[in-house]
Parts: structure tokens; sequence; C-alpha cells
């Protein structure tokens, strides 16, 4: 899986989920990865079933009938050291790293598959959300295979 | 018209094969003839409600009459009580609505009472792993209780026989998890070498446990898990998920890792090199030889192996306890349990004390006391002879083989075991003789069953005499399994440890988190100590290490900020309160330090595990270390480390 640069944003703030999933989507629009009926779907999907996944990361993503909206497979991720509330007010489920998804057929949950057996240590979540410049981002999510 | 399980097995062989000896039914039953004959009897007056017969040919046994109504008959197998306890409970565990009686009864052919019977055993049995059956218009288990897959995962463990298991034959389960054990088995084994060693029946358990993720709710709230855990569950979820095209979260891979780890990664031996360690367990294991030891007035604790075996032993039993009991196989440890009932009841009643519920079967209890029983009968004799016994099997039933050859050939000075994979020539030239559980081409090498009968033992019995009183006189340099020692490094590594001990009184403050630091601050060999104080109070909430009714804490570590290994002790002015290995408040008035460089040499960490081994686990010693002083405690490590340099040079 290859992480471009220029799909890493460091040291963003949001005021709810819907603008964090929002983010997420524009940054893949403009790029060129998918089309823009897709972010709706990533709002979609996560009313459906929250794409928060535990260790303090979120990984948006659109639904399965979304998928056609999906030009090529690309991911962008983005740091919010505030970290954004995914949860409700009384039981929190606060991201700091998003990882927002477009996929082609499998390569979708492949892609989630990874991040979330990375992110399963803690550890490995703490330096993404600590991570200082994009090389770095792209360096700690190299090492994964 | 119901079969047991045997007429209807003699039914197919008559149907398969048409004619059949006497000699042939034995062969294909395995029982004897006496047995033949009556199922032969018990089948005719089954069958003769069908107009069939079995008549005698020529000293050969056929069907006859008429035959057509076979057809009609469809086979009801039946189950042993043992079997339907456990497969009522596969059902409970794996169906998300309700199992009515009668559906129960339809299943299993047999009445409501029964089936009654059957609930109410089994309704006892889920409370001791704290799962709750509900009764509505049927039985229930609610399949989002945290135990609800790791008991289904026990089950399958115990209804699946280990050879079974690793000749990919699934038995009852087989069209449902055909696929997903074998995908299982393979990428578990591929990286298993990562992991500390384990019983073959604990990596059945993790294979299985692996093939049930995702079933049912994942059990959350899973706060740390240790490094080799993680490691080895990211790489085969990694793996797993690409074989199975499923998704498996964060929480998946956590819970995962986290059994693991309280089953296997914390409960090692050797306390002092692992982060998480399980006190509790090591000190239950320790205090029951103890305890016991105490009402019997022998001293177990005396009998290193005996510490090994009940450990692996009882870490195992608590990983897969046995759910359902089956009688037929008690009596094995029943029989052999005949002159020891007083240590029965001691080790009985201290075993319900010490230990969970879900541990306490009668069977478990029985081959609890058994290694204890096996303890006493272990003693080297006079005329020797060395025998290797090659075996794949468990610890317990070997111990049990071997234990009854010394009994019967008290000339057997040791038994050493090898798996049979190991067996090389070289063996040959150092043993007396050489047994072994499982048929190999090389015709020298004599074949036992792991539980001989009678009559075994009475031919192995001659056999061993034979090989007595031919052998040739071996002249064996006394070999040394564990590789090459140099003991010269042991001896300087003693010197070096004994010269950095020492002995100080601490005027510390008065809660146990404040006397760390000071404790730490007293110490030359430590280059961060602010970090080196966290790190220890970090590590004692997770392993606490006070020492139960000793009035000492432990504080260890293995750490880079270390400068030199040492072992050190603190007498407090103040006692301070610190939790004990079993959970419970201790007052603590000597603190002993034992702090382990990173990199450091092999001798060095050895006996540092040593000193580490005789703090928790030999009465005598703690009783040192509670109350001696500078020069009796200096000459108890001189002394430990002159024992352990002397273990190696055998």
């Amino acid at each position: 899986m290859e992480f471009q640069k220029d799909l890493i944003k460091l040291n963003q703030a949001f005021d709810n989920k819907e603008a964090a999933i929002r983010f997420c989507g524009q940054m893949l629009f403009q790029a060129g990865y998918v089309e823009e009926d897709y972010i709706e779907a990533m709002i979609q999907r996560n009313k459906e079933l929250s794409v928060y996944m535990g260790n303090f990361i979120a990984i948006p993503h659109g639904t399965d009938a979304a998928k056609e909206k999906v030009i090529k497979s690309g991911i962008t991720i983005v740091q919010v050291p505030d970290g954004v509330n995914f949860g409700t007010e009384e039981d929190p489920q606060v991201a700091t790293v998003l990882f927002g998804i477009a996929g082609i057929g499998d390569e979708h949950l492949q892609i989630i598959q990874k991040i979330s057996i990375f992110c399963a240590d803690i550890d490995n979540v703490v330096k993404l959300a600590d991570a200082q410049s994009e090389d770095e981002v792209v360096r700690l999510l190299d090492s994964v295979e | 018209m119901l079969l047991t399980k045997r007429e209807e097995h003699l039914l197919k062989a008559f149907q398969d094969y048409g004619k059949l000896s006497i000699d042939n039914i034995s062969d294909i039953l395995k029982v004897s003839k006496r047995t033949v004959y009556r199922t032969i009897s018990d089948l005719t007056t089954s069958l003769n409600t069908l107009n069939i017969s079995i008549i005698k040919e020529d000293n050969r046994y056929i069907l006859a009459g008429e035959l057509e109504n076979l057809r009609q008959f469809s086979s009801q197998v039946t189950y042993t009580r043992n079997e339907r306890l456990n497969l009522i409970t596969y059902r409970l565990l794996t169906t998300s609505g309700e199992v009515t009686n009668e559906e129960l009864q339809t299943e299993f052919g047999v009445s409501n009472v029964t089936i009654i019977q059957d609930i109410a055993d089994i309704e006892k049995r889920l409370a001791d792993f704290d799962l709750i059956l509900g009764r509505k218009k049927g039985y229930q288990i609610d399949l989002n209780q945290d135990n609800a897959r790791r008991l289904l995962a026990i089950l399958m463990v115990n209804t699946i026989p280990v050879s079974d298991f690793g000749n990919q034959d699934y038995g009852y389960y087989h069209e449902s998890y055909d696929q997903s054990f074998n995908q299982a088995s393979a990428i578990f084994q591929k990286y298993q070498e990562n992991l500390p060693e384990m019983d073959a029946k604990m990596s059945q358990f993790f294979i299985i446990l692996l093939a049930l993720a995702n079933h049912g709710v994942t059990p959350g709230n899973i706060k740390l898990v240790s490094k080799v855990s993680l490691d080895f569950t990211q790489s085969v979820y990694a793996e797993y998920s690409k074989v199975t095209g499923h998704f498996y979260s964060i929480q998946e891979i956590l819970y995962y890792a986290s059994i693991l780890d309280e089953l296997l990664i914390k409960r090692q031996e050797t306390p002092l090199f692992h982060e998480n360690f399980d006190s509790a367990f090591y000190y239950s294991v320790s205090n029951l030889i103890d305890k016991v030891a105490l009402y019997t007035k022998i001293n177990f604790a005396k009998d290193r192996v005996l510490f090994k075996f009940l450990f692996n032993h009882i870490r195992l039993s608590l990983a897969v306890p046995t759910l359902f009991e089956d009688n037929s196989n008690a009596v094995i440890a029943h029989s052999a349990l005949q002159h020891s009932e007083y240590l029965h009841r001691v080790v009985s009643l201290l075993v319900m004390e010490i230990f969970p519920r879900y541990l306490q079967s009668e069977s478990e209890l029985e081959l609890i006391t058994l290694h204890f029983a096996s303890s006493l009968r272990r003693s080297p004799d006079i005329y020797p002879i060395v025998i290797l016994l090659l075996t794949d099997e468990r610890p317990l039933a070997r111990e049990l083989l071997i234990t009854r050859i010394k009994t019967m050939a008290p000339f057997v000075e040791a038994v050493h075991v090898k798996p049979p994979l190991r067996f090389s020539q070289e063996d040959k030239e150092y043993y007396d003789c050489i047994l072994t559980t499982k048929l190999l081409k090389d015709e020298s090498v004599k074949v036992v069953s792991i539980y001989p009968d009678g009559k075994e033992m009475l031919q192995l019995q001659d056999y061993l005499q034979e090989v007595q009183s031919n052998r040739e006189v071996r002249v064996r340099e006394q070999k040394i399994f564990d590789g090459e020692y140099d003991f010269q490094k042991y001896f300087l590594a003693s010197q070096i440890l004994l010269e950095r001990f020492s002995y100080q009184h601490l005027d510390n403050l008065s809660t146990f988190e404040e006397t760390v630091p000071m404790v730490v601050n007293k110490i030359d060999y430590i280059s961060d100590k602010d970090y080196l104080s966290q790190k220890l109070l970090r590590r004692f909430e997770i392993s606490p290490m006070a020492i139960p009714e000793t009035h000492l804490a432990l504080l260890h570590t293995y750490s880079s900020r270390v400068t030199e290994s040492c072992f050190m002790i603190f007498d407090l002015n103040v006692p301070v309160n610190a939790q004990s290995m079993n959970h419970e408040t201790e007052s603590v008035s000597r603190i002993l330090v034992m702090l382990t460089r990173m990199g450091e040499s092999e001798e060095i960490r050895d006996l540092m595990s040593a000193i580490s081994q005789s703090i928790i686990e030999n009465h005598l010693y703690t009783e040192i270390y509670k109350t001696g002083n500078k020069d009796i405690i200096y000459q108890l490590l001189n002394q430990i480390f002159t024992e352990k340099i002397k273990k190696l040079e055998n």
C-alpha cells in the first residue's frame, strides 16, 4: 500500500465527527480518488456502524453501495491532537488519528485490516499521533508489511 | 429400535462384510471374545423386532430373515451421558435462540426427565464459569456473555482428542469447522516458535480460539497486553485475515492476545525476566506444595521436579479444564491412589481452597494428588540401568508410566524422555535400554503402551531384568544435556554478585510509593533513578511481589538503566503496606531488590534466577530472608550459588 505525503495532514482540529469524516472525504475527492458522492456515503456508513475502531483511531470509509464511486484505492491520514469524539457524550470514543479510506473491491477490507493490526499496539498509535512530519508518518506505516 | 453404539457398529460390519467370524468381530469391535458373544446376543434381541436373526454357518455369522426391513431402520445413534452433556452444551453455545426440551429429546433419543437432569448438571457447570443459563420457553445461553466463546473453545478441546486434532479429524465438528480449523492450525503453527513452549492440548486450545475469531460478541475492555503476545497475535491475524477474507477488529486482536497472556505468557516457571508475571498463580502452586508438606509432614518442597510438573499440569488444567467428567477415564488415577487416601484428602481440600471452582473436578483432584504420590516414589537405586523413553505423550501420562516402571523395577536409576523425532544412534550407545510409546522402524527399540496393562507390565519387567543382567558396563562421561557450562565463569559471577550484595537500613517515609524511590536512590548501579523507580512501581502494580505472611517485598527488574546487576536488602524503619502475590495487603518491613542489567551474561542471569526462585519457592530460605542479618544472608547466597553450580555439573 502506497502512502501519499500530500494525503497526510498533521495537527487538525474538528468540532464533531461529521466534520472530521467530511474532511477526510474531501481530501480523497480533491486528490481524485473518489467521486464527490462518496463523501455522503462515508457519513452514512458511520451512522450505520461506527467507524471508531478502538485504541484512539477511526477509519472513515464509504458504504458498500458507494464502492462504484471509488476511482482508485487511496488512503488519507489525519492527525487530530485534541481528538474528536466518535461516541456520545456519555460514552466518549475519542479518535486522535483518522484513516480515510477509498478501496476498490477487496482492497478496502485489506487496508482496514492492516491498519487495525498495526494499531492494535497502542504504542504505534501514540507514535502516529506524535509524529512531527508527514515523512515520519509514512515511515511508520511503511513498517507494516 | 434403539441400538447401543457397539451393536450399531456390529450391524454395520455385517452389512459391509456379510459373513463374520468371532475373531473378525473381536478385531472390528476391539473387544474380547466374551463381549463379542454378548453383543451378538444383544443385537439378536434388538433385530428380532424387525424379524431378522443372526445365524451361524461354518463358524461364521450372517444376518438372515427380512433384511429389507433394515432399510427402514434409520440409524439412531445413542450417546453416552458424557457425550450428551457436551453436545447439549455445544448446541446451547452455538444457538442464538432458545433450544426446547422437545428438540433435545428428539436429537438425543432420551426422555424429558433425562434432559431435565442433563440441563441441571450443565447449568451448574456453566455457573463455575460465570455463565448464566436462561429458561423461558426453552433453554438459552446469552451469547453476549464474555466467557461464552472461551467456553466453546474449551468444550471443543475437551471433545476432540489431541491425536485426532493433529490428524485433522475433527469428529462431530467436522462439517462446520474443517476449513477454519485447518487454516488456523497452519497459521498458528507457523508462528508458534515465537511463543514459550506449550503442551499440544494448549496449542489446540489456541488454534480453536483463533478459528472462533469473530464468534459472538468480542469481549471488550482489554487494557494491557504484553509485547510478546501482541507481536504474535498481530502476525497471526494479518495472515489469518488473508486466508479467511474476514475482518478482525482491534478488539478481536487484543482479546486473543490477552488470553495468550493470561494462560501462557504470564505463567512461566522462571519469573525474573517476564514483565507481566502472574505472581498469584506462581504463589498458588508453591503454596499448595508448602501446605501439603505442612499437613503430611513430608518435605515435598525438596523435590524440584514436583513444582515443575504441578506448575505445568495446573497451568494446562486452568486453560482447558475438563467440563464434564467421563467416569470411564477416571479409573487409572483412581487405582493408583488406593494407598494414598490421606494424601488425597489433604490435597483435595487445599486445591479447593487455593484454586478456582472450575478446576475442582474429582478426576482433576486425583491427578494432582498423583503428582504428589509420584514425587514420593521418585528415588534412584543400586543396580542402576538408565532408560531412554521415546514419547510425545503428556508429561503426566509419561510420568505415570515412568513411575510404574520404577516401581516394578527398582533398579532403574533414571528414565530420560525424548520425543521420538530426536532419537539418534548415539542414544543407543548411551542408554542401557530404549523404550518407545510409538512404533518405530528400529527394531531394537522396545514398544510399550503409555498405559500398559498388568500383563504388559510383567512382560516389561522380564525384559528390563534381562537388560539388566546382560547389560554392558558403560562408561558414561557425565553427559551434560543443556550444552556446555564454563564453571569458572559461574564461579566468577557468583563472586561478583556477593561483592555487590549489601544490607542497609532505610529511614523511609510511610507509603510504599514513597519508599521505593528512596530505595532506588541508595543504589549506585542505576543510570536513571526516576525512570527506574517509576518502572519498579508500575511493575509491582501489575505483578505484586510482597511475599504473603513474611513482611518481605521483592523489587526486581531487567532494564537498560541498570548499569550493574545486583542483589540488595533494605530494612525499613517504618513498615509500609504493599500488595502481596495473592493480592492481599502485606505489611512490609524489608525490601529485597534484584536488578539485572540489559544484556547481562548468561552466568549472572542464571544466578539471579536462582536467587529469585529461592526467595519465593523455598519455605526455609524465605524464613532466612525474613529474619537473617547480613552475614547469614551472605552465607545463604553463597550456598544457593554453590547448589546451582553443583546442579549444573551433574
